[in-house]
């Protein structure tokens, strides 16, 4: 009914509807087990300080499997069980449904003692012996790539500075040009002393990181969505979604400071990946060396990494083979929605098992 | 309390029967609580609201540790909605016109703004909370002060008049330390000095986002007003979209408006200086109190954090050089099995060499051997016939 009134009466219902529905649903709420933090059985296949290595078992058997296995290179932020979430969504599923061989890097939760590992260490050190493991275990001179966020930017890196060990490269919502207009972190971090931050913290507490990750729609993060909570309260399916999700916005692992001192100055301060000249180890990043073929996957309404910060590297790649994916979600909806499930990880399989 | 007893007829639902009996009563009375409910909100007491709303006095402690967190924070959220339910519900029973509704609101939510711009640290009803206790909990888990700290400090401490205490402040901690304790006294002074500085940086940064939380009531006055005029138009397509029937409805356009000035505003320079700021001012805080604490774990004959830093430096420092070596040690190990590989071959070619000279060798005596048998076979044919012709000889004889 369309109005330009509104009357106590339906303020009452209103409420008494409310309430029916807080009651009701509370008792699911009290009713939950633990939060599961992945779905799909995986093996630990090397360990290194705070890393596991995985390789996903699969859930089913592939019409074909490709000979060149899969690496997934998560970000530090958050924790990597988000491509796993629950069965139905499971991205790591998707991947592993179009024939691939499925790795993953858990980093772990790092903690003071990591807090002088830099990205030297991460990327020619720790992703660099994961790929070497995945070679000898598959008897291939190189690997299948997929960096996530922050993970992107890290397989872009090494990438570039070994070519020779990456088959292939997914980068997905990947930030490349951290200068663009609209990318709100890029411009709140610009001020902040990144030194003094890491001199006087160490490692950078998750908690700091969600503080801003929320505070980038404060209103609907911390308010709305929990408004809208009870209409989900009285379905348990929905609301152990829900509840998975809640852990892993929460699940933040602290940043060992080195490297994210040096990932915020030369990346989100000064910009540098574009200008070629971010040095990881002695070496200096260029994005010409990046040769091998390239799948851009980005979503059009991430608001952490705006597309416009992702769709620079077809300019910057040395590659002749780029291919862009482009998903109408968000940043984290491009592997948590049924949309994407339909749609992202069976692209990228068949993009990679054309390249096999 | 357990599970069942709180949900299976317990003393729980028998609060929520209060609240039914409380809350049907409170309705049939026309809400004449109202003015009072008005009165009391925002003020952080107890409202008679709440009196009416149980979910307030939750049993949390009996909840599931994966619940409770959520919990905390739906139940914060749900204060905010019954804020503005609680606030529509003192309106007039014979019903209230959707620019009334409005214009009522934002100058309710205003004289809320304008009490926490005065205390920010305070409690100001949830609204304002939102940004207040998710930063307070940041800002506790990087700082030595437990964030109750913050909330702790009246107005007419730092806060009210932070121009006038901070100069008092300022100019009685730039007086010199002097005698044996002096470098304390300097460090303490320093460090309070640090923390005067974040308060102002914090009450600068609330204060922008009042701002923001005024113009965003504004932005909601239109956006109702605009609606309010495609409805009395006699709707069309988009007025139906937007139609408001629901409390529900009008917050999810207040949430709409606070989201568009707030971002907005986050993305200009203005912003990103303030932001910039508070967490620089917090760091000094906690780097500065970061040294007076090693100073105390020192005098306790305890390692500090500059001490614990040094020997991580030192072994990361050593595990690259160990890798390198081991690395190093991997390639020098590689290149000398592939010496050795080549040594092999050429011993074996060498071998495979003298063994074509021996066959090469044998080959020719064979030659040579054969070519003296064959004679020695005619002679003996020869010797044989021979001792035939003899033998015949002998015979004819």
């Amino acid at each position: 009914m369309m109005t330009s009134h509104l009357r106590p009466d339906q303020f009452m219902d209103e409420v008494i509807r409310f309430n029916t529905k807080l009651a009701a649903g509370l008792k699911n709420l009290m009713d939950l087990e633990e939060i599961p933090t992945g779905v799909t059985d995986k093996d630990a296949v090397y360990a290194e300080d705070k890393l596991i290595l995985y390789h996903f078992k699969p859930h089913v058997k592939a019409k074909k499997v490709n000979k060149t296995p899969l690496l997934i290179v998560y970000a530090l932020v958050n924790r990597p069980y988000m491509t796993d979430l629950n069965e139905k969504i499971s991205f790591v599923r998707g991947l592993i449904e179009s024939g691939q061989e499925v790795y993953l890097i858990d980093w772990g939760y790092p903690d003071r003692a990591d807090r002088f590992l830099t990205l030297d260490d991460y990327i020619n050190g720790y992703i660099d012996r994961c790929v070497n493991i995945l070679r000898r275990r598959h008897n291939v001179d190189n690997v299948n790539l997929l960096g996530i966020c922050q993970g992107g930017s890290f397989s872009l890196c090494y990438a570039a500075l070994h070519p020779e060990k990456v088959k292939n490269l997914t980068t997905m919502v990947t930030p490349v040009d951290f200068h663009t207009k609209d990318n709100m972190l890029s411009k709140w971090i610009q001020h902040v002393d990144i030194d003094l931050l890491v001199d006087t913290l160490g490692n950078i507490p998750g908690d700091y990181l969600n503080w801003t990750f929320l505070t980038l729609k404060p209103y609907r993060l911390m308010s709305q969505k929990y408004v809208d909570m009870v209409n989900i309260l009285d379905n348990p399916k929905h609301l152990n979604n829900f509840m998975r999700m809640e852990k892993w916005i929460y699940d933040s692992p602290d940043q060992a400071g080195e490297a994210y001192r040096q990932f915020i100055r030369d990346f989100y301060q000064q910009n540098l990946l574009i200008k070629g000249k971010v040095d990881i180890g002695g070496r200096t990043v260029d994005l010409k060396n990046v040769t091998m073929p390239v799948l851009n996957v980005f979503a059009e309404d991430d608001h952490l990494v705006p597309p416009s910060a992702s769709k620079p590297l077809q300019k910057y790649a040395g590659t002749k083979d780029y291919t862009e994916l482009s998903f109408k979600g968000g940043h984290i909806g491009i592997y948590v929605s049924s949309a994407a499930r339909s749609l992202v990880p069976p692209s990228v399989g068949e993009w990679l098992n054309k390249r096999a | 309390m357990s599970k069942e007893s709180m949900f299976d007829g317990s003393e729980w639902f028998e609060t929520q029967r209060k609240f039914w009996d409380g809350w049907m009563k409170f309705t049939r009375e026309g809400m004449k609580v109202g003015e009072s409910v008005a009165a009391n909100a925002g003020n952080g007491d107890e409202t008679v609201w709440q009196q009416f709303y149980p979910w307030t006095s939750f049993p949390m402690q009996d909840t599931p540790p994966a619940a409770q967190d959520v919990l905390q924070k739906f139940l914060t959220a749900q204060r905010q909605y019954f804020d503005m339910l609680q606030h529509f519900s003192t309106l007039s029973s014979d019903g209230v016109n959707l620019s009334q509704l409005a214009s009522d609101w934002v100058g309710y939510m205003n004289n809320s703004f304008s009490q926490a711009q005065d205390h920010p640290m305070g409690n100001h009803g949830a609204l304002w909370d939102l940004f207040q206790d998710t930063w307070v909990r940041t800002a506790s888990s990087l700082s030595p002060f437990p964030g109750d700290f913050f909330r702790a400090v009246r107005p007419e401490g730092v806060t009210r008049k932070p121009g006038d205490i901070h100069g008092h402040l300022n100019q009685f901690l730039a007086i010199p330390s002097v005698g044996y304790t002096r470098e304390t006294q300097g460090q303490y002074q320093k460090m309070m000095s640090t923390w005067l500085e974040y308060q102002k940086t914090m009450h600068a940064y609330n204060a922008e986002l009042a701002k923001v939380n005024r113009d965003a009531l504004k932005l909601f006055q239109k956006k109702i007003g605009d609606i309010t005029a495609e409805q009395m138009k006699g709707g069309g397509k988009e007025g139906a979209q937007k139609a408001l029937n629901s409390v529900k409805d009008i917050y999810d356009l207040w949430v709409d408006a606070c989201e568009e000035v707030y971002a907005e505003f986050a993305m200009s320079e203005e912003y990103t200086r303030t932001y910039g700021s508070l967490v620089n001012a917090l760091m000094a805080v906690k780097k500065e109190a970061a040294k007076l604490a090693d100073e105390v774990y020192e005098a306790m004959n305890m390692p500090t954090h500059k001490e614990v830093n040094t020997l991580h430096k030192r072994m990361h420092e050593t595990r690259r050089e160990t890798r390198k070596m081991k690395e190093a040690l991997e390639d020098i190990s590689t290149l000398l099995d592939k010496a050795d590989a080549g040594k092999d071959m050429q011993k074996a070619l060498k071998e495979i060499g003298a063994l074509r000279e021996e066959i090469k060798a044998l080959k020719a005596e064979m030659k040579t051997l054969k070519t003296k048998s064959t004679p020695t076979v005619a002679a003996a044919s020869s010797v044989s016939a021979q001792d035939n012709k003899g033998k015949a000889g002998k015979k004819g004889k």
